[in-house]
């Protein structure tokens, strides 16, 4: 018998040396490992293939949220019961109310003219210029003022606020404290503001503080405050990677400029783009029994880490998984996680993605990857590159 | 040919909806409901790339 050295051994998802080698290293493992134990954060299990992250998001009795989805107890951040990190019966109950706003036919209707008219300006201040930083210029501040409107936010005087916020919560949580404060100020005050109007509105914010049918029991404190924050936490970074990855994709790829001019890009290639380049990492669960899982004997209360982005390029689930293939007949990719968990601001997601494509493709063309650019990526659960300049034509 | 959608499956990813408007609806919270669960040979690969590129696998397509 061969003892196979587990490539996984010492997998750290924070480790910014991981970052540029995610694929190479989560690739390896899939071929020869792909259930690790690592050492990092106190020790947790990485499952790498298709098939096994699939098994553990549609069993959530034995794979449970509410220990925590990152790499901490979420006793240890103090505030706990957002959508996120609760499980069934009670999950069903929170996200139902919330769920309501964030169809796509709500948010195209509710949203869509504010994200446009924002898209607009943030490419009025910089197309002069005949270049921008898409990550700072571009991608977060439109991810920012999309959530913004989603929260009901004063327009203008909040979505600088909420970037700011929102930044903070794009630190890595595997040391320091996990709940920065001024995230915590910034949801204190969004809730405090919305209370103090006395104006019960018919959106996401006004549901989740005063107006939701929560099941028998109205929204502790603790669910109240989470479940404004992980709209937050969960909405901000993931849209802006996925926009600044696709970005990257256009200065890389021949002829796809053209091709996400046609407003059809949306229905298929946008999640072609978004299986091979998949904003979110990894998350956790956690083990409410000994389970077996591929092989490996999982015990009771261990941390269990999904990585979705290595999901989407199982080599045995998508063929030639890590080609940009647009006319892959078959792609139930998992950008958005599946199972109970879902994405619940996918449609969101997708709504500012095609608008902010829409806006900048029918301002600019021939972007470029400005020379002598040389990409960092983020570290930790979401992956895109830090800064992305371009330069441009005006068309 | 008969479509049906299994509620307890469905997550509302919506790609069915997407990659096959003629059929698929999203119900109030953004759920796929089958609005011609009655399909001709004319739909039957439409609704096949739906069913293959549902991540749930929650939609089944019967004789």
């Amino acid at each position: 018998m061969t003892t196979t050295k587990n490539p996984l051994e010492h997998f750290d998802l924070h480790d910014p040396e991981l970052a540029p080698r995610y694929y190479e290293v989560t690739g390896a493992a899939r071929r020869s490992c792909p259930i690790g134990r690592t050492d990092a954060s106190g020790g947790y299990w990485v499952v790498t293939r298709y098939d096994d992250v699939k098994t553990v998001l549609q069993n959530p009795s034995a794979f449970c949220s509410e220990r925590g989805v990152g790499l901490l107890d979420p006793k240890l951040v103090g505030r706990v019961g957002s959508i996120l990190e609760t499980d069934p019966p009670r999950h069903r109950e929170l996200r139902r109310p919330v769920e309501q706003h964030l169809t796509k036919r709500q948010v195209w209707a509710a949203h869509e003219p504010a994200v446009r008219a924002l898209a607009h300006g943030l490419v009025d201040s910089w197309i002069d210029r005949g270049e921008f930083e898409v990550v700072s210029e571009y991608s977060g501040p439109l991810s920012a003022g999309s959530l913004a409107s989603l929260m009901g936010l004063d327009f203008d005087q909040r979505r600088s606020d909420l970037l700011e916020a929102a930044q903070y919560s794009a630190q890595g949580t595997r040391n320091g404290s996990p709940e920065d404060p001024r995230l915590h100020a910034f949801v204190e005050r969004v809730i405090r503001d919305r209370q103090a109007s006395g104006a019960a509105r018919d959106d996401v914010l006004s549901t989740i503080l005063d107006g939701g049918d929560f099941g028998d029991r109205p929204l502790s404190d603790d669910e109240l405050y989470g479940n404004v924050r992980v709209l937050i936490t969960a909405g901000f970074g993931t849209t802006k990677a996925a926009i600044a990855n696709i970005a990257l994709r256009l200065t890389q790829t021949p002829g796809l400029e053209d091709r996400l001019r046609d407003p059809r890009w949306v229905e298929s290639d946008l999640d072609e783009l978004l299986r091979l380049d998949s904003p979110v990492t990894g998350l956790c669960r956690v083990a409410t029994q000994d389970v077996e899982l591929g092989g490996q004997v999982i015990r009771e209360g261990d941390r269990v880490m999904v990585l979705y982005a290595s999901a989407n390029r199982d080599e045995d689930f998508f063929t030639d998984s890590d080609r940009l293939d647009f006319d892959r007949p078959v792609n139930p990719h998992l950008a958005f996680g599946m199972g109970i968990h879902r994405c619940i601001g996918s449609n969101l997601a997708r709504m500012g993605i095609a608008v902010g494509y829409d806006v900048l493709l029918s301002r600019v063309k021939n972007l470029a990857l400005k020379e002598g650019t040389e990409i960092v990526y983020a570290h930790g659960n979401v992956r895109a590159p830090l800064a992305l300049p371009v330069t441009f034509d005006v068309i | 040919m008969r479509v049906t959608i299994d509620e307890e499956r469905c997550q509302g990813h919506g790609r069915c909806v997407l990659l096959c408007p003629e059929v698929f609806d999203a119900d109030e919270i953004g759920h796929g409901v089958v609005k011609e669960p009655s399909i001709g040979t004319d739909l039957v690969a439409a609704v096949g790339r739906a069913v293959q590129n549902c991540p749930e696998r929650a939609i089944t397509v019967e004789p």
